[in-house]
């Protein structure tokens, strides 16, 4: 009996089987392949904070490509961070080794696509490499032995200067934009006669190095949830229903005799719990899926670069790795 | 609210009781334990102590004297050396090795010149100061003024500071003083002791059962000697006194007979016969105190008053009492024949006292001050005597401070308490403070020392009795040969401090009992189950037949605040006695009263407990809360909360989860939990990294383990909060996903996310101490310190010295590596000594020309490198004391240690790049991935609680209660998680980040506390291709701190024969290890060195042998011994 019961389970939910949708296989012609390419669509649904939020549907392709384009955006795209510190004074209590690091996680504004990569041996500061800032920082002095409280200063992101380079002459080093990407960023608390002194090399980098060079704080996709209603849910199974759903799935609407009846209103808010197949009633009413090859993308910049154009960078660095790969095939085929 | 209101609320309900358990902790904390036993000893024991030992008396002159008149401890202080004394602070001790002390003063009179001379504030020692007692500096200090001073203001004190390392006296179990212990011997004897005490004796008296007979066996005595004797010789008649006290129920009587038979053959009628008898019964060598003789039947009477059952008084030469104890003792052998329910049990927590700082360092004191006092009298007899006296005798020249301040020291130094004149010998009392994390420390503080041989295989002491109960954790004891035996108090367990018994006795008058000498006389005698002996102390008070009711009257007055409100009573019903203690050393537990099935405490004394209005001790005063010790527990019936109140209960828990310990109230839900993992967890938690104190950075430890980012856990007990653990956690919050991935997470492993690495998650620093000191040896020459010299040759600074400053030791900041100089440090030596190794020293110009010192550097020794952190030079006397403190980042690897808040421990398996990690659907994913198979065999049911609350607090923002008996429901938590939109059994679809797919099951997933603990592979990883070896036997050395050899040991070789494979064996064995070649003689078999035989000097022919060179050894041995071991040569050609 049980057997069946959990088979029963499964059929109805079964987030797990999924299928292929286009067979890629070597004999296909080009023209599939158009084909193809043709069902693949984008569509952004929602930009906000400044287009450093965003959300998009990649509809038709594998969940493998999807994956692709995620791990590029994690830890391919470059960005710019901290990563050597010239360390002139440190009298706060926070350690040399653990300030380097709290530093070297501070995200800096500024476009990796004007810099190149700094190769190893070269000079620190240069132009072309590193974006330098300074942090100087005291904390005013009291009597240590007639007052009765010390009063701590705080140190913020805000506080750090940036530093012209002499030698710079691409306009990008002008950039007066450049800066951390948020001014109430703690660096540090300094108690009385305290103080820091340090500048920073603001270097490109990417994420598989550091992640502190991953340039967004989420890449990730899920896909699209859908949900049916077998029957009609009212009363107080409808108010039952809503509460097993993430907020804004299941509304309630209510008709002229004052009866109520659930609709289910934003499939895609859904968290796809399976809350409602623990109720003996509702489990036999609802049934519920993910959409095959529908990815919603969720991703958040880190606030250097907009979400479009990290994806923008993500997508060349997959096409330059294609057509690196589609190349090396290519010489293979020439000399075999 | 008046009155009427809070009556007619019913069932009233208390809630949040916890807050009293707050307030309790705040005034009577366990440290407090240690604190109030030093303040005692200070305050009360000394000058009892200093009483007893006033007066010194010369034979010499027999009007010399001298006399301490009063006492008094000084100010913290330390003498640093010619003569210059200045008040000191915890910190400068550590730091500086000094031992935190301040001097005893005494004020004495002395005869001097014929007249009496009077000095105040003399100083006859030092005393270690016990920190935050009344003595020290810190005690009354705001938190401010305690970080002006450099101290943690959470630090619980009640350690001492000796030679700059914290020790702590452990809290000492023993058996209770004056207490009938009835129980079958070693050789299945059945016997009645008791261990008594008096101010000057310690004896014990036996009375054992053989052949039917009861006798006593007591030290002095050469042979057992019949019970009736002694009575005899106390001149009580057996007939009309002893077998009133004894019983004269037929039961009782018959089973007395053989011994009153046995007696009547012995032909004893009058007081006299009998101590003659007892007199050619005395062991040799016994002679009285006062050094002249006496004839030994008055020998025996002196015995007989004194040391036998020395405990019990005699008044006026009146033996009854002593009779009557002894009476006692054969009639709980005769009752235990009847009945075996009646054997004591040792191990019973109610006849057990603990022992703590005060009591031993009394003991040290008594002892100290006594060997002062002789050696002032033989110095006075030595000096008085001399005919012609140069000078007046001045006794204060003559006090040894030293000895007394060696005294102590010793104690704290060694930790052993050696006292010959109290014959106390015990090894390992004073330990060193752990400060392996925060909760170590304090974990230390309520540890219970017990008595027993930790190597005995015995396991009555160690597993847990139902009479620990509320006393001690039942979850903190180590593993191992320690288990039971060092114990932790629980909680609420509070001591008891001595108040006079005479409360107690005066009340008992009020009640109708009976003294000793009326009972045996008067008809009023035992009938079986009428009449209970009443226990003051361990002595009989009397008789009684209203036990309940003398008992009631005890507690009603310690309710109302008449007596002391750690005065017991407890009536017993099995053994008819009623037991009243007003001795120190008690445990006992405050429990809520109850009367008529009624809570006289009501919510809103709770809610001004919490609003710090009341205090807990008012509460007491009140009546509201009372002490209850072990023996008087068992005689209540104590609810665990409201919904068990029943007319017959008598006491009410404050709240349960204090019969926990401090260490085992860190674990969340530890009620969910298999016992022994709440046991793992306990050793577990002492080893995590995390925040030691608020001044860590000012300490220098000799290991220092600082966590880089503590966070306070998500799923909290009330007892977290309560002893400030959530100030200095020890672990961070991650988000952990149980599932099994890679396979690099099988046996418990852990697999890590390497970008949580990265954001420095369980990131730590490891700070060691190494130091050197700077002195001048007898003759005045002095060690220097020498900047980098140059070579010569090159030109260039010697490498190992490059990192050196000015003033010969390293810069701050410079990282080193092993063999760097730290300190350039060289010694003097005499011209005559001077050897080809000695350096003509660089720095020749700048002190002493010409001398020539030996290099004495204090180097790097450690494998992997370091940052010098701090340097800290300190002068003492003419020693220059340095300290250098290295610092090291550690970074979570492969093969470091992790562990739940469950017993759950692990090592990293792998480190898996944060793209190829699952993800969730909201994107998240997780820092530790756990392996799931570790949970359904441990059955730790309260981690996944513990998850759940992280999780739905992470939702709320709020922090869950994981208190045990008493915590936040599970239902509560999956509706926060049904609401926010996820499932609510915490499970979720995660997506495979390396093929971008669904998992095909549900993980389960959330936030959740890990501690990471002080094992890691940096500090273990070793290997060896070559290395020293030993010179003895030139086998490997052994370990890694000498780069030793890896043993394949007994089992492996066992491994090598079965497969077969004895070339590799030979290779392990002899080639890879100790192989030497000698010649042996082929005629006699011995070794021999050169072509001819070197023993039997026959020319002959002398073959080369391979062998161990340790089998050489052992025959070379051999042979020292006359022994000879020969061999016969073959060879395989032949």
């Amino acid at each position: 009996m049980t057997n069946t019961k959990r088979k029963e389970t499964k059929s109805a939910l079964d987030p797990f089987h999924e299928e292929m949708v286009v067979d890629l296989q070597p004999e296909n012609t080009l023209e599939d392949l158009e084909n193809f390419v043709k069902t693949i669509s984008v569509e952004v649904h929602d930009i906000t904070d400044e287009g450093m939020t965003m959300e998009f549907d990649l509809i038709g392709v594998m969940a493998s490509v999807a994956n692709a384009i995620r791990r590029a955006l994690l830890v391919e795209v470059p960005s710019m961070a901290p990563e050597t510190i010239l360390l002139q004074q440190n009298k706060s209590v926070m350690a040399d080794e653990v300030l380097g690091h709290r530093l070297g996680l501070i995200p800096f504004k500024a476009d990796a696509r004007k810099y190149k990569f700094r190769p190893p041996g070269s000079k620190n500061d240069h132009p072309d490499y590193a974006v330098l800032f300074d942090l100087i920082a005291e904390a005013p002095k009291q009597n240590l032995k007639t007052d009765k409280k010390y009063i701590s200063t705080t140190v913020y992101s805000s506080q750090f200067k940036w530093i012209r380079h002499p030698d710079a002459h691409p306009p990008a080093m002008n950039d007066s934009s450049i800066r951390p990407v948020s001014d109430k960023i703690l660096v540090n608390i300094l108690r009385p006669s305290q103080e820091m002194h340090l500048r920073i090399h603001v270097v490109k980098g990417i994420g598989k190095d550091h992640i502190k060079f991953s340039p967004v704080s989420l890449a990730s996709y899920r896909q699209l949830p859908w949900i049916k209603l077998k029957r009609p849910v009212d009363n107080e199974d409808a108010d039952r229903l809503k509460g097993m759903f993430s907020p804004g799935v299941v509304e309630i609407d209510e008709d002229k005799n004052g009866s109520r009846q659930a609709r289910i209103a934003n499939a895609r808010l859904d968290s796809r719990s399976q809350n409602v197949f623990r109720d003996p009633y509702l489990k036999n009413v609802v049934e519920m899926g993910l959409t095959k090859e529908h990815f919603i993308f969720s991703v958040e910049s880190i606030g250097a670069l907009n979400v479009a154009a990290l994806v923008k960078e993500a997508s060349a660095i997959l096409r330059d790795r294609c057509e690196y790969h589609f190349l090396s095939i290519g010489t293979r085929d020439a000399h075999p | 609210m008046g009155m009427e209101d809070c009556q007619q609320l019913k069932p009233k309900k208390i809630k949040a009781t916890w807050v009293i358990v707050k307030d309790f902790l705040r005034n009577h904390g366990l440290e407090k334990l240690h604190i109030d036993s030093y303040n005692n000893f200070i305050n009360v024991e000394m000058p009892k102590i200093l009483e007893a030992n006033k007066r010194v008396t010369s034979d010499a002159d027999n009007s010399w004297f001298l006399e301490y008149e009063s006492i008094r401890i000084g100010a913290p202080q330390v003498d640093d050396g010619l003569g210059q004394t200045h008040m000191t602070t915890p910190n400068e001790c550590r730091l500086r090795n000094l031992t935190y002390s301040a001097p005893i003063l005494v004020n004495m009179r002395y005869m001097q010149n014929s007249s009496v001379q009077r000095k105040t504030d003399v100083m006859i020692g030092r005393m270690p100061v016990m920190l935050r007692s009344q003595l020290c500096t810190l005690s009354g200090r705001s938190d401010e003024e305690l970080v002006r001073s450099k101290e943690c203001p959470l630090d619980p004190g009640g350690y001492f500071i000796a030679r700059g390392t914290e020790k702590v006296v452990l809290m000492q179990e023993q058996m209770m003083k004056n207490r009938t212990v009835c129980e079958f011997n070693t050789k299945k004897e059945l016997t009645c002791f008791v261990v008594s005490f008096s101010h000057d004796h310690k004896t014990r008296t036996t009375v054992a059962k053989k052949h039917g007979c009861y006798y006593v066996r007591f030290s002095m005595f050469k042979e057992d000697i019949s019970v009736l004797v002694i009575f005899a010789a106390m001149g009580i008649h057996y007939l009309d006194m002893a077998l009133g006290w004894i019983g004269r129920e037929h039961s009782t009587l018959e089973k007395f007979t053989l011994s009153v038979d046995e007696f009547l053959c012995l032909n004893i009628s009058k007081k006299e016969e009998a101590l003659l008898y007892l007199a050619a019964r005395l062991k040799t060598g016994i002679t009285s105190w006062g050094g002249y003789k006496r004839p030994k039947t008055a020998e025996v009477t002196q015995i007989l008053l004194g040391s036998f059952l020395s405990h019990v008084p005699v008044k006026n030469g009146n033996f009854d009492d002593k009779a009557a104890f002894l009476s006692y003792m054969i009639r709980r052998c005769i009752l235990v024949e009847k009945d075996p329910k009646m054997l004591d049990d040792r191990d019973h927590f109610g006849v057990k006292r603990l022992q703590l700082a005060g009591n031993i360092l009394s003991l040290v004191f008594e002892d100290v001050i006594k060997s002062l006092n002789t050696e002032l009298k033989t110095r006075a007899d030595k000096h008085l005597k001399a005919r012609a006296r140069t000078s007046q005798f001045d006794p204060t020249a003559h006090i040894r401070q030293d000895k007394v301040t060696h005294g102590f020291n010793y104690f704290l130094d060694t930790g052993n308490l050696n006292i010959r004149r109290f014959k106390v010998n015990r090894v390992g009392v004073a330990q060193v403070l752990v400060r392996l994390s925060y909760v170590s420390a304090v974990g230390m503080m309520s540890r219970l020392q017990s008595q027993f041989e930790k190597s005995r295989k015995v396991s009555g002491p160690r597993s847990i009795q139902a009479s620990q109960y509320g006393i001690v954790c039942p979850s903190d004891t180590p593993e191992g040969e320690g288990c039971g035996l060092t114990k932790n108090l629980a909680l609420m367990c509070d001591l008891t401090e001595e108040s006079p018994e005479d409360q107690v006795r005066k009340l008992l008058t009020c009640v109708t009992t009976k003294a000793a000498h009326e009972v045996c006389t008067t008809p009023w005698t035992y009938p079986p189950g009428e009449v209970y002996t009443v226990f003051v102390n361990g002595s009989i008070f009397g008789y009684t037949k209203d036990a309940l009711e003398s008992a009631k009257l005890v507690r009603q007055a310690r309710r109302i605040g008449k007596i002391d409100k750690f005065i017991s009573a407890a009536v017993s019903d099995l053994h008819r006695t009623v037991t009243f203690s007003t001795d120190g050393g008690r445990m006992t537990r405050p429990y809520f009263v109850v009367e008529h099935g009624q809570l006289p405490i009501e919510q809103k004394h709770v809610d001004a407990v919490r609003d710090n209005l009341v205090g807990f001790d008012d509460l007491v005063q009140v009546g509201f809360i009372e002490y209850l010790d072990v023996n008087e527990l068992n005689d209540s019936l104590i609810a665990l909360d409201e919904s068990e109140l029943t007319p017959d209960t008598t006491h009410m828990e404050i709240a349960p989860f204090s019969i926990l310990g401090v260490v085992a109230g860190t674990i969340p839900f530890p009620h969910h939990n298999q016992s022994p993992r709440n046991t793992y967890q306990c050793a577990m938690g002492k080893q995590a990294i995390g925040a030691i104190a608020t001044n860590q950075t000012n300490r220098i430890d000799t290991v220092l383990q600082v966590s880089w980012n503590p966070q306070r856990p998500l799923v909290q007990s009330k007892s977290f909060g309560i002893t400030s653990f959530d100030q200095l956690p020890a672990g961070q919050n991650a988000i952990v996903a149980m599932m099994s991935y890679t396979s690099y997470d099988i046996e418990d492993a852990l697999i890590l996310n390497k970008a949580s690495l990265e954001r420095g998650y369980q990131r730590a620093t490891v700070y060691r101490k190494l130091q050197t000191s700077v002195k001048a040896n007898s003759a005045g020459e002095k060690e220097t310190l020498f900047p980098a010299r140059v070579n010569p040759m090159t030109g260039l600074v010697y490498p190992q010295e490059e990192k050196l400053d000015t003033d010969g030791m390293i810069g701050v900041g410079y990282n080193v590596e092993k063999g760097d100089i730290l300190v350039n440090k060289y010694v003097p030596v005499g011209a005559q000594q001077t050897t080809d190794l000695t350096v003509q020293s660089p720095g020749s110009v700048m002190s002493r020309p010409l001398v020539v010192d030996k290099p004495d550097p204090l180097r790097f020794q450690e494998v992997n490198p370091c940052h010098v952190d701090k340097i800290m030079i300190s002068q003492f006397e003419r020693e220059q004391l340095i300290k250098v403190r290295t610092s090291q980042t550690r970074i979570p690897e492969i093969g470091d240690k992790f562990s739940s808040r469950h017993g759950q421990k692990g090592v990293c398996g792998l480190i898996v790049p944060e793209e190829d990690m699952p993800f969730t659907m909201d994107g998240i994913r997780p820092d530790v991935i756990m392996n799931p198979h570790g949970i359904p065999s441990r059955m730790t049911v309260g981690l996944l609680r513990e998850l759940m609350g992280s999780k739905a607090g992470a939702l709320l923002g709020k922090v869950f209660d994981g208190s045990a008996f008493g915590e936040d429901r599970l239902e509560e938590m999956m509706k926060i998680l049904e609401d926010n939109g996820y499932d609510k059994s915490g499970k979720e679809i995660m997506i495979d980040g390396v093929t971008g797919k669904i998992l095909e099951a549900y993980i389960f997933i959330g936030p959740f506390f890990y501690q990471r603990l002080k094992h890691m592979v940096i500090d273990k990883i070793h290997a060896r291709a070559k290395g020293p070896r030993q010179t003895l036997t030139r086998q490997p050395t052994e370990g890694r701190a000498h780069d030793g050899g890896l043993r394949m040991g007994e089992m492996e070789r066992d491994c090598m024969i079965a497969h077969g494979v004895s070339s590799l064996l030979n290779e392990r064995l002899m080639l890879a290890s100790d192989e030497c070649e000698v010649l042996v003689c082929d005629q006699c078999g011995l070794f021999t060195w050169k072509e001819e035989c070197s023993s039997c000097r026959k020319p002959g022919s002398v073959s080369t042998v391979r062998m161990p060179y340790a089998c050489k050894l052992l025959f070379q041995e051999l042979i020292s011994m006359n022994i000879a071991p020969r061999m016969t040569v073959t060879h395989p050609s032949e």
